[in-house]
């Protein structure tokens, strides 16, 4: 084949883990921010991928994608992706053959970027990260993409960019779906989050990452969980923060939210307080996607890979 | 709102409408920019005059503390609970560090000059203007809504202009209107503005009006109530499964509303936009009728008007006139003496006739009075009086 052919290879559509990959979840060791996050990251894609070297990140990004990070940066600088982190997984994407210009790290705004510590980049030649804010127009579609109960404009960011999804979350509490990890993550790609946020936001969250915007899309979830928060959130409340020490890593949305869920009820457990469940948040909308065929909720059917970081 | 202009012409269309007497700054015509297409590693990014997407930091009223700096909102029967950095479903009130806010206090997308009959008010001073504004926001979603384009949205993504409600009056006296209203979006949501153009407004004679779909817990309306002139309803349909459904709202409320309306004594009217298969059906129509008859009284008028495809809602054809017909004459036999069709120019039931005699007393042709034949409120046949804001 020839070199041109092969610069121009998109990979292919994976929904949401593909076949096998289904509630693997690789749970990186991080007793203190280890100097550099790639070797983990390597590690972790190769427990859920059971590829190792230079295959594991060629085997979810090729050169000709198209890569948009969703970032989730509500709580600031204090509870949200570690920049040394995200920089690995663009060093990681880059090391499949996705050229820098092809990358957007993204937020729903530039200034939540800016505050957690992401300076805005535009330049065409090199890895960009704003705000669907700061596009044009206000940066989202102009025509409401319906499916079930979701009837949203999504950023062009996702729509008009991206071949390719990259989904970096926190771990913690959320008063109203009960855990933010992966999942409510992306509801900063559509333009009326606060529409479908009823019932425990379920099944809203089920149904949007269901959608043909996304779904398609969604190659890697990562969850930043070396510090996490077992309440009062999405907003930061230090006296609920807590240190898991974890980086989770996984092609299975729901797996990895699953596992959050884990870790927030345990430190909860721990601390004296009710179970989410018992405060009235139990996230049955991970339940809705499972039975949807999104992923595994189910606790038992889920398997944590621990690699070093 | 006038179909044909995005939302950022139809907010420069307001300078032009008001020409020289309006004195908001107009927004960009950023559509009208050439645009480069998105594609590979192409972004179009916002320039500096892509128009100002600012929100307020407002103080909101209605609302208490709940434990962990969250807070539940009183202003709507839905009591959104919002945690810090949250907003309630209308996406235009946010908790922030405990303290909730208003995002929209002052900050118009939407302005334009509107005969009352574009309300539509079909018993308030024929052909008078009102200088009509909105903010963002909605806290409900009709899947039919006309107006998504700032109803659904949050303020920071839309333009906007910060118009304080001094100057709001200002430009109403300077444009001759007699009345502003508060319309195009909900003005639930931005209640505090309404509050405060309305207070300004009273100071310097001139009148609000409110366009709404309702759905307000009893004492915000209350309070509301005494500074306002008139208050039109949509009242969207006559079943808790069509407000759950199709609006993502409650029925019990709004007719609760219109109970308090009643006994309030202000001038309120009635609209009910008639959706094909969905809320036309005879059960609930006659139900909704009767129900007007029996609690709000015959001279209540009350207006069926013409759905036209839009946001979600786009399976659907457009109300047949017959359909219109056949509703109205549910309207007449429940014993309501003023029901009207609408979004129908030139139907004879665009037009107010005396029910004492029959005569015409207000002829209407769309938005546009052909004759009027009122003496001082009443018939000026047969001197029967006619309910309404003449004067």
């Amino acid at each position: 084949m020839a070199a041109a052919a092969v610069a121009a290879r998109s990979s292919p559509a994976r929904a949401l883990g593909g076949p096998g990959k289904r509630g693997l979840v690789a749970a990186i060791s991080c007793d203190g921010d280890p100097a550099d996050f790639l070797p983990g990251l390597d590690s972790a894609l190769a427990a859920i991928t059971g590829l190792g070297g230079p295959d594991t990140w060629r085997s979810l990004f090729a050169p000709g994608d198209r890569v948009a990070i969703k970032l989730n940066c509500l709580s600031g600088a204090s509870l949200s992706p570690r920049p040394p982190l995200v920089d690995a997984v663009v060093r990681g994407i880059r090391s499949a053959g996705v050229p820098a210009g092809a990358i957007v790290l993204f937020d729903r705004t530039s200034r939540e970027l800016e505050r957690a510590g992401y300076p805005i980049a535009r330049a065409a030649d090199a890895v960009r990260c704003f705000g669907t804010d700061a596009l044009r127009g206000g940066g989202y579609e102009t025509e409401i993409r319906e499916h079930r109960s979701i009837g949203s404009l999504f950023t062009r960011i996702l729509t008009e960019h991206a071949t390719v999804l990259v989904n970096v979350g926190v771990c913690k509490d959320h008063d109203l779906s009960g855990v933010s990890a992966a999942c409510k993550n992306l509801f900063g790609l559509i333009h009326n989050p606060n529409r479908y946020h009823a019932n425990r936001c379920d099944p809203y969250l089920a149904d949007l990452l269901d959608h043909p915007a996304i779904a398609p899309k969604l190659r890697l979830n990562i969850v930043d969980a070396i510090d996490a928060q077992c309440h009062g959130g999405p907003a930061l409340a230090p006296p609920y923060l807590f240190k898991p020490r974890k980086i989770l890593v996984s092609l299975d949305p729901i797996a990895i939210d699953r596992i959050a869920w884990e870790m927030i009820e345990a430190e909860r457990a721990a601390r004296g307080m009710p179970a989410l469940r018992d405060d009235g948040r139990e996230p049955t909308w991970l339940a809705t996607a499972e039975g949807r065929g999104l992923g595994i909720a189910d606790r038992s059917r889920i398997a944590v890979r621990e690699v070093a970081a | 709102m006038d179909r044909s202009l995005g939302r950022r012409g139809f907010l420069a269309r307001c300078a032009t409408a008001a020409g020289g007497l309006c004195a908001l700054d107009p927004l960009p015509h950023s559509d009208q920019l050439p645009r480069p297409a998105l594609g590979q590693g192409l972004f179009d990014f916002a320039p500096a005059e892509d128009g100002e997407r600012e929100v307020s930091d407002a103080p909101a009223d209605y609302w208490d503390s709940l434990s962990g700096d969250r807070a539940v909102c009183r202003l709507c029967p839905r009591e959104c609970r919002v945690a810090d950095q949250e907003r309630g479903t209308c996406g235009v009130r946010m908790n922030v560090g405990g303290k909730y806010r208003t995002l929209v206090h002052s900050r118009v997308c939407a302005a334009h000059i509107d005969p009352v009959e574009k309300k539509p008010f079909f018993h308030v001073l024929p052909g008078a203007k009102a200088f009509s504004i909105a903010t963002a926001g909605c806290n409900i979603q009709c899947r039919y809504c006309q107006n998504w384009e700032i109803s659904q949205f949050r303020p920071e993504q839309i333009p906007s202009v910060e118009v304080p409600p001094a100057r709001v009056i200002e430009t109403a006296r300077g444009s001759s209107c007699p009345f502003v209203a508060f319309t195009y979006s909900e003005p639930v949501v931005f209640w505090e503005y309404v509050r405060d153009v309305a207070d300004a407004g009273n100071a310097r004679g001139v009148r609000s009006l409110v366009i709404s779909n309702g759905y307000i817990q009893e004492k915000p309306l209350r309070d509301l109530l005494p500074r306002l002139s008139g208050v039109k309803i949509d009242l969207k349909g006559f079943t808790e499964s069509f407000y759950r459904d199709v609006c993502d709202g409650e029925l019990k409320p709004v007719l609760r509303t219109l109970e308090i309306l009643k006994e309030t004594g202000i001038w309120f009217e009635i609209v009910v936009l008639v959706v094909p298969t969905l809320n036309d059906d005879e059960g609930s129509m006659r139900g909704l009728c009767e129900w007007v008859a029996r609690t709000l009284g015959p001279e209540v008028p009350l207006h069926f008007t013409r759905f036209h495809p839009m946001y979600r809602l786009q399976n659907l054809p457009s109300t047949p006139i017959g359909t219109l017909e056949r509703i109205h004459g549910y309207a007449r036999e429940a014993g309501l003496h003023f029901a009207y069709v609408g979004n129908a120019p030139g139907h004879p039931a665009e037009s107010t006739y005396c029910p004492g005699c029959g005569k015409t007393l207000i002829k209407r042709v769309g938005y546009t009075i052909m004759e009027t034949a009122l003496k001082g409120g009443s018939c000026s046949s047969c001197g029967r009086a006619i309910p309404g804001l003449w004067t």
